[in-house]
């Protein structure tokens, strides 16, 4: 059967968006279709405002409305630790913890050069003329441990070894409330490998 | 060893696998002897039980040709046990998915496996088939594979490094490539990484062919009945320790961007062999070719069982043929130390010890004499 040509270019662009197949696609058209006006001119009002109303953050590179973002303009947020991420979506994993309360700079991806990403195409240069002008105590590599992510936290490390304030890297090991028994057998090796001692 | 941590295969269960249509067969220990001519399903019964302990066929054919020619879908299942343990199933299914191609399943025990590594060292098994000559005739290649995969199954860490390693050398190797050329700095990340890797991989090599190595001198004699003294020597291509490793590759760095590839590390590695000092790959006849390859692999299943505490199946496609009569029953009598062998023939040797289990394969399906 052959949909209405509004409606098939609605499915149609729902199929384009992650996770949503055809069949998910046909059934968010019907709701939307049977959804209240005001309801759907809301949708599709947010959608453009994402696109138009949003930018990064002239200081960290985070999403923000504004010139600076919340937590650049935060004044409750100490200025001395930055935490270096990869993109937005991992400053939020760092903020949903409650634990760090320094500020951000987000790079806008990891050194990956199959992807055809270097230093240059990242915000390193940004991040370089920020530690001039705020001069941090300390800088915490939150990147992932990946490949990527390790080869961009060694060369931002190399970078900056001849600096004055301490370059950190997050600690790798057991999730916390698991069970040795389920670890893998990689990060349990990991875990060991950088065990502590007990004070 | 405790020989009551070893490991059988009691039954095995094919549907629509290969040219069986159905068949349900309970094993012995010991050797255990396929006879049958050709193209009668011998080699397809290795192929399943080898897929059991690696989830891939040895056999160089497309994934389809595993399901039996018009069928749905196709399962191979097994129970495996410890003399004193509890049995173990593992069962590796396939149905046709609409596109063509195979969908594959993995259980364990009735439940799906999350990751195709925990399949790996569950049953320890290792195969001999014919073109195992490669592994004496071939290029370092071939023999970095035989160690990696036999580390592979011994070793999650290694499993885990090795791959780290080979996408730290596809990214370094794209920026080799790249121009204008990367800056040192740009590589360091990448040296340093691959360093670290290096680090696990190599000591790792040098330790398995430290084990493998009285093994095979052990078999090889025996079946050659000389005094013919068989030495593998592992040739690392850049020390292990990170610095050393980092001082190989930067005296390369110029060399490395004009070729555009890295040229230091393990992935270059070989492992020779040498026979009374010299090149057997160069020197040794095709005869002492065949028995070390086949030592290699008999070498292999004794460390492989020996690493993981539970003896390891032997898997011998075809061996009998190439070999002269002596060595033949020699052969028999190694084999004669190890838990569970399957081997595959065309007729039936006339020094057979007679306490064996002699299966003959006939078109898809198995005859007890």
């Amino acid at each position: 059967m052959t949909l209405p040509e509004p409606l098939e270019r609605l499915v149609e662009e729902l199929q384009r968006l992650p996770t949503v197949g055809p069949k998910t696609a046909l059934r968010l058209a019907f709701h939307l279709l049977s959804a209240p006006d005001s309801q759907v001119r809301a949708l599709a009002q947010s959608l453009l405002d994402i696109k138009s109303k949003l930018t990064t953050c002239e200081r960290c590179g985070n999403l923000s409305d504004a010139g600076l973002c919340a937590v650049c303009r935060d004044p409750r947020r100490d200025p001395s630790v930055l935490c270096v991420v990869a993109t937005t979506r991992d400053l939020m994993a760092v903020e949903r913890t409650r634990e760090f309360r320094g500020l951000y700079h987000v790079l806008g991806g990891l050194i990956s050069p199959l992807d055809g990403i270097g230093p240059a195409q990242l915000r390193i240069q940004p991040l370089v003329d920020r530690l001039e002008t705020e001069s941090p105590s300390e800088l915490v590599l939150a990147t992932n441990p990946t490949v990527s992510g390790e080869a961009t936290a060694l060369y931002l490390s190399r970078l900056l070894s001849a600096k004055s304030f301490r370059v950190t890297r997050l600690a790798l090991g057991l999730p916390v409330g698991s069970d040795l028994e389920y670890a893998d057998e990689v990060t349990l090796g990991r875990a060991f490998a950088g065990r502590r001692e007990m004070s | 060893m405790r020989e009551s941590r070893k490991v059988v295969l009691e039954r095995l269960e094919l549907l629509d696998f290969r040219n069986y249509r159905e068949l349900e067969l309970d094993l012995p220990s010991g050797l255990v002897l396929l006879v049958g001519e050709n193209a009668q399903g011998k080699t397809a019964l290795l192929e399943a039980l080898y897929l059991l302990g690696t989830s891939r066929s040895f056999r160089a054919s497309r994934e389809a040709e595993l399901v039996r020619w018009g069928c749905l879908e196709a399962r191979v299942r097994a129970v495996f046990r410890r003399d004193l343990g509890l049995a173990r199933e593992l069962e590796v299914n396939w149905v046709r998915a609409g596109d063509g191609g195979l969908e594959r399943r993995i259980l364990r025990n009735g439940a799906p496996l999350r990751r195709l590594a925990d399949l790996l060292g569950e049953v320890p098994m290792a195969l001999f088939t014919p073109g195992d000559l490669s592994l004496i005739q071939g290029s370092p290649q071939g023999r970095r594979r035989f160690l990696d995969l036999l580390l592979c199954k011994v070793s999650p860490l290694y499993l885990a490094s090795l791959t780290r390693y080979g996408s730290v050398l596809r990214q370094r190797n794209e920026l080799l490539r790249r121009r204008p050329a990367p800056t040192l700095p740009e590589l360091a990340p990448w040296d340093e990484q691959l360093a670290t890797a290096s680090g696990v991989l190599v000591p790792r090599r040098q330790q398995v062919v430290g084990s493998l190595q009285e093994a095979v001198t052990d078999i090889f004699r025996r079946l050659s009945d000389s005094r013919c003294d068989l030495r593998l020597n592992y040739r690392p291509a850049a020390p292990p320790d990170p610095e050393g490793f980092l001082s190989a590759l930067r005296a390369r760095h110029r060399e490395e961007m004009s070729r555009g590839s890295t040229q230091v590390g393990p992935h270059r590695d070989d492992l020779e062999l040498l026979l009374d000092g010299r090149s057997l790959q160069r020197y040794g006849s095709q005869g002492q070719h065949r028995s070390a390859a086949l030592a290699l692999r008999l070498a292999e299943a004794r460390v492989m069982g020996e690493s993981l505490e539970e003896g390891a199946l032997v898997l011998l496609d075809d061996c009998l043929s190439e070999l002269d009569v002596g060595r033949g029953q020699r052969l028999l009598e190694i084999l004669a130390g190890y838990r569970q062998v399957f081997l595959t023939t065309t007729t039936i040797p006339l020094s057979f010890p007679d306490r064996v289990g002699v299966f003959r394969v006939v078109a898809g399906s198995i005859l007890r004499p």
